[in-house]
């Protein structure tokens, strides 16, 4: 495995790593979440390109979010959801996390 | 941000005038009557303040309203009816109805014998001395009507000879020790300013008065030399003497300034504002400003005195360029650096695809400046590849605060330290990388708040003078989510939590969760101690200190995020903080001290690769339809590079163009022979910068940059603080680096048209919401605000989360302690850790181009003795050190500051490149490196490393520069 290929695997398993400690959420699909908010279209598709190749070294939830990874070039994943009666500019300052592992029950109401 | 505190200090522009003493925080008032004049100030005020109030300068030496007054110069006499006698009025507290006369014929004749005693050992001709036009002694000579000494000259402490022609014992030559200030004994009134100045305001406890009487004089450390005492040289002795006894030597040598334009230090993080005292174009000293929301007029020795690099000698000011980085540089105009600059860019665009360039916006550079960076990147080259140096430092704390209380930033302002009962400090060093808070934060220790420490190394912090109940959590590098955690175990499992706020302010369910996570024995202090090396008995004695001893605040700096689970670590503090209600209330929250000047500012400008400005994410449409209507050209949807993934792409051959604006990566990024093999695998690195940093070493084109001095703009502290910076001289490079970024988008077809960086602030509050307020007009008006700053909180927020999070509820993220793959082995069986000292700043570009120098002219690895003596290296020697990344070579420091087993070093030094050997782990969710922890193994050696030698060698060939004549 080449470096930049092994430091690949190293990045997603870390990613894994943390989520698969979290409670209640699917560590796949958050990593993919994770991968889809974070890694720029070429580390996302050589990591598929890796899972697709057998995943070698991967931890599990790296190798399984793969489905849930988006595509260079496809539509987002896991798009912020959009209320279209919300005027451009909101009156919180920040976007909700992009991540759904991490969306509070009660909405944020910041 | 919904309930929001109106800072009580109301700005005064004009006011300089000091007022004698402090301000009394009283809210009761009280109404007296000066000189007939009624007037109604706080209880607790002095009279001589009250009497300032209404105008009326009661004359003083000793007295300032910095520090507390001690009624010692009695030339502030007054009467007061029904008092006896002529109290001092600053040692005096106003009452009800009292009736004060400030002048008399017995005040005049009492103070008149009073500065005739001062005058008789004082010199009387200032004409040619440096004090001329600042003693304040022939001011209150002049005040009193002071018109004849009846002493004849005898003995004294001003004149070298005596009468008879032999060598006054009493006189001594001015003390020239210290680079950027000179103590002249002879000048001095023992009025006791500086003493209390380092006490009070300082708090390094330096000086003293030495003898009784006629012999006592003002002496640094054991009647020391001021360098070589325990002076940290923060100057607020300086600034704080009457008489120019203590005086900067830069006044010495332009003369006495004769204007003043208020702008905000370009070092860390604290936000310093500063007044630069002019003399036409000159800066003759800065001084820190008394209005400063973060500094209240006091500063450190960077910042008051380590401005001297925008003169020095090796600044780049035309603008220089080479087709190979084996080339020397040649110097050229503006035109052609630029035009060369856009067609490399677009070249390399078109040959290798749009994502094949990128930019790196800089955390020294303003607001306007880092705004337009990004904006080149996403609305011209149409790339979201842009990142900030913020990435290898606190980008763990924007993921790990936004996804645990719902926005990327620390939760309170530095005046909140007034309030705090105990002071959690985690991975930082205060007194040498964030000096002023350090001295606020030590104030408050000898007002009696507690100390915990969490850190490999025992940092100043905890030598405070008169500092009352202190730990120390010596742990091993890596382990601080082990740490934090195992506190947490401590609070749940002893029933220490707040229910009450948890219930109200975070999800119950949630919190039973974590409660259930954290009670496993696993996370105990017990458990935990192998891998931690923390005494579980002492872990818990913190724990319960930190929940139980009233208002905790959390202090943390890059000793948490610079680490492969920094973002975890941040978010088991935000934990601590929410477990034990720690939080939306002055005294408490969580407070992140950022490192370099506006790394808060550069992630709030949109400087990530996946965020834009307000850390909306780049997935978001409703926030890329603002851009893509303010801009008029979509905004690609796709997060960009980091940094690090910008090197493994270049490396890889896909990444090939580099905008670098004031940060130097290769010195500053780890794993030098990686970025160095990135850089070089470039077709075209355009640095921008004030000096041929060693990144330019690998540049293709060089853009001289400005300092802070040259230009507008604002930079935001680690307080949220937006400050103004303003431009106090033309820059002598020629241009602003905000005018730079333009000239160059331009030449890339961007069409921009920015005259003013007003106007670009004016963009970022129209499409940023917590910014919707700011503008320079608020700021010229109010001195600074905290965003968010908007139509809910017109002058800012200083306290955050309040009353609710910005996220909703508090959310409790579980926080398993993964060990680091960077771990200790047999042939590397010690863990370095890195920071800072006072004296240089990050990189060292500016610092090590002033007299700085003198405090720290080499990076040092300090090694406990035990590991020392196994490998027979004493203080002084040179010594290998080395990782799986590389070698260099330093002098040792034996001390047992740092644990067995751990060895830390500077990186201030490009000789040094302590970053040769760190390594490429980092952060998991940020890609933050992992500077604080590197497996290493040290050895004597007698020379350079093979990497020194080569860069030293290729450093100095790439530095050739042909001038703009030979070139023709």
């Amino acid at each position: 495995m080449s470096g930049g290929d092994a430091k690949l695997v190293r990045m997603a398993n870390q990613i894994a790593t943390f989520f698969e400690t979290q409670p209640g959420i699917d560590p796949a699909a958050a990593t993919a979440a994770h991968l889809n908010d974070f890694w720029p279209p070429p580390m996302r598709a050589r990591l598929l390109e890796m899972i697709a190749e057998g995943g070698t070294g991967l931890r599990p939830a790296a190798a399984g979010a793969a489905p849930l990874i988006r595509r260079p070039g496809e539509a987002p994943v896991h798009a912020v959801p959009v209320d279209p009666g919300v005027p451009p500019v909101r009156a919180g300052e920040e976007a909700a996390p992009a991540n759904p592992a991490f969306q509070s029950e009660g909405g944020s109401d910041g | 941000m919904r309930d929001f505190i109106i800072p009580d200090d109301a700005y005064v522009p004009a006011s300089t005038a000091d007022m004698g003493t402090p301000p009394s925080r009283a809210t009761t008032t009280v109404t007296l009557t000066v000189d007939g004049m009624p007037v109604t100030v706080p209880s607790g005020t002095s009279v001589m303040r009250a009497a300032a109030e209404a105008g009326i300068a009661i004359p003083k030496l000793c007295a300032t309203d910095s520090m507390a007054a001690i009624g010692s110069c009695r030339l502030c006499l007054v009467e007061v009816e029904g008092m006896r006698g002529t109290p001092a009025s600053c040692t005096t507290p106003v009452a009800e109805g009292m009736v004060v006369h400030t002048e008399s014929e017995l005040i005049r004749k009492l103070r008149r014998g009073v500065m005739e005693l001062y005058v008789s050992d004082h010199p009387r001709d200032l004409l040619t001395s440096p004090a001329n036009g600042l003693d304040e002694v022939q001011d209150m000579a002049a005040a009193v009507g002071l018109r004849e000494v009846r002493y004849t000259p005898g003995e004294n402490h001003v004149a070298p000879c005596m009468a008879n022609g032999e060598a006054n014992p009493r006189f001594r030559e001015p003390d020239r020790s210290n680079p950027y200030f000179t103590y002249d004994p002879a000048l001095c009134i023992v009025c006791m300013r500086c003493v209390r100045a380092c006490d009070e305001i300082q708090g390094t406890f330096a000086l003293t008065v030495q003898g009784r009487g006629f012999e006592s004089r003002i002496v640094a450390g054991q009647d020391q030399p001021f360098l070589n005492s325990d002076c940290v040289s923060c100057g607020a002795c300086v600034q704080a003497c009457p008489t120019g006894s203590l005086l900067e030597n830069s006044v010495a040598e332009i003369g006495v300034p004769e204007r003043t334009v208020i702008t905000t230090c370009a070092y860390c993080g604290v936000g310093c504002n500063f007044e630069a005292q002019m003399r036409g174009d000159q800066v003759v000293r800065m001084v820190p400003w008394k209005h400063g929301k973060a500094n209240h007029g006091h500063s450190c020795v960077k910042g008051r005195f380590a401005w001297g690099y925008a003169n020095h000698g090796e600044r780049i000011l035309s603008p220089m360029v080479r087709e190979k980085i084996t080339d020397p540089w040649r110097e050229t105009t503006w035109e052609e650096a630029i035009t060369f600059a856009a067609d490399r860019l677009k070249a390399i665009q078109q040959e290798h695809g749009i994502d094949s360039v990128g930019v790196i916006t800089s955390s020294r550079c303003t607001n306007e400046e880092t705004y337009l960076v990004q904006k080149l990147a996403r609305a011209v080259l149409r790339t979201n590849n842009t990142d900030t140096c913020a990435r290898v430092c606190h980008s763990p704390t924007g993921y790990g605060l936004k996804t645990t209380f719902g926005t990327s930033a620390g939760t309170h302002d530095f005046d909140s330290v007034d309030f705090c009962d105990v002071a959690l400090v985690i991975g930082a060093n205060p007194t040498d990388a964030h000096p002023v808070f350090a001295s606020r934060l030590r104030k408050r220790l000898r007002e009696g708040a507690k100390l915990i420490v969490v850190d490999p190394r025992r940092i100043d912090l905890l030598e405070t003078p008169h500092l009352g109940e202190a730990h120390h959590l010596s742990i091993k590098p890596g382990t601080n989510v082990a740490v934090l955690t195992a506190m947490a175990h401590v609070i749940v499992t002893e029933g220490l939590v707040s229910t009450e706020f948890i219930r109200e302010r975070c999800d119950w369910d949630e919190y039973l969760d974590y409660a259930e996570f954290l009670s496993d024995p696993r996370h105990s202090p017990e458990a935990t101690e192998a891998a931690t090396g923390v005494p579980p008995e002492a872990l818990r004695a913190a724990a319960r200190l930190y929940a139980t001893g009233g208002n905790g605040a959390i202090y943390y700096g890059l000793g948490v995020t610079e680490h492969a689970q920094g973002s975890t670590a941040v978010m088991a503090i935000a934990n601590l903080a929410m477990l034990t209600g720690n939080i939306g209330k002055p005294g408490t929250g969580v407070n992140p001290l950022r490192g370099q000047n506006n790394v808060q500012g550069s992630c709030d400008m949109g400087s990530f690769p996946h965020e834009l400005p307000g850390y909306r994410h780049i997935t978001d449409p409703v926030a890329r339809d603002i851009y893509e209507r303010a801009w008029g050209v979509p905004v690609p949807e796709e997060p960009g590079l980091r940094i690090p993934n910008m090197f493994d792409a270049a490396v890889a051959g896909a990444f090939r163009g580099l905008y670098c604006q004031g940060e130097d990566i290769l010195q500053s990024d780890p794993d030098s022979s990686h970025v160095a093999a990135a850089l070089s695998a470039m077709d075209c690195v355009i640095v921008q910068d004030l000096f041929l940093n060693e990144t330019a070493t690998y540049a293709h084109v060089f853009l001289p940059g400005s300092t802070f001095l040259e230009k507008d703009g604002t930079f935001t502290n680690a307080e949220r603080r937006i400050n103004p910076v303003r431009k106090v001289m033309a820059p002598k490079n020629g241009y602003g680096d905000w005018e730079i970024t333009q000239l160059l988008a331009n030449a890339l077809g961007a069409g921009w048209s920015y005259t003013h960086p007003s106007q670009i602030m004016d963009e970022i509050a129209a499409t940023t919401p917590s910014f919707a307020g700011v503008s320079f007009d608020l700021l010229d008006a109010v001195g600074s605000v905290q965003w968010p700053c908007n139509e809910d909180a017109p002058l800012g927020t200083p306290m955050m989360h309040g009353t609710g999070f910005v996220r909703g509820k508090g959310k409790f993220v579980h926080t398993e302690y993964v060990a680091s793959d960077e771990r200790t082995g047999p042939r590397f069986p010690l863990l370095l850790t890195t920071g800072r000292i006072l004296s240089q700043y990050n990189v060292g570009a500016q610092t090590r181009r002033t007299a700085n120098t003198v405090w720290h002219d080499e990076d040092l690895l300090e090694i406990h003795p035990h590991d020392a003596e196994e490998r027979g290296i004493r203080s002084g020697d040179w010594v290998r050190l080395a990782s799986r990344a590389g070698a260099t070579t330093l002098r040792a420091l034996v001390t047992a500051r740092v644990a067995p087993g751990v060895v830390y070093t500077t990186f201030h030094h490009p000789t040094t490149q302590a970053n040769v050997v760190t390594t490429d782990s980092s952060d998991w969710a940020t890609n933050c490196p992992e500077y604080k922890v590197t497996a290493v193994q040290v050895m004597p050696s007698n020379g350079p490393s093979e990497w020194q030698e080569d860069y030293a060698e290729r450093a100095e060939a790439s530095r050739r520069v042909l001038p703009l004549e030979a070139a023709e």
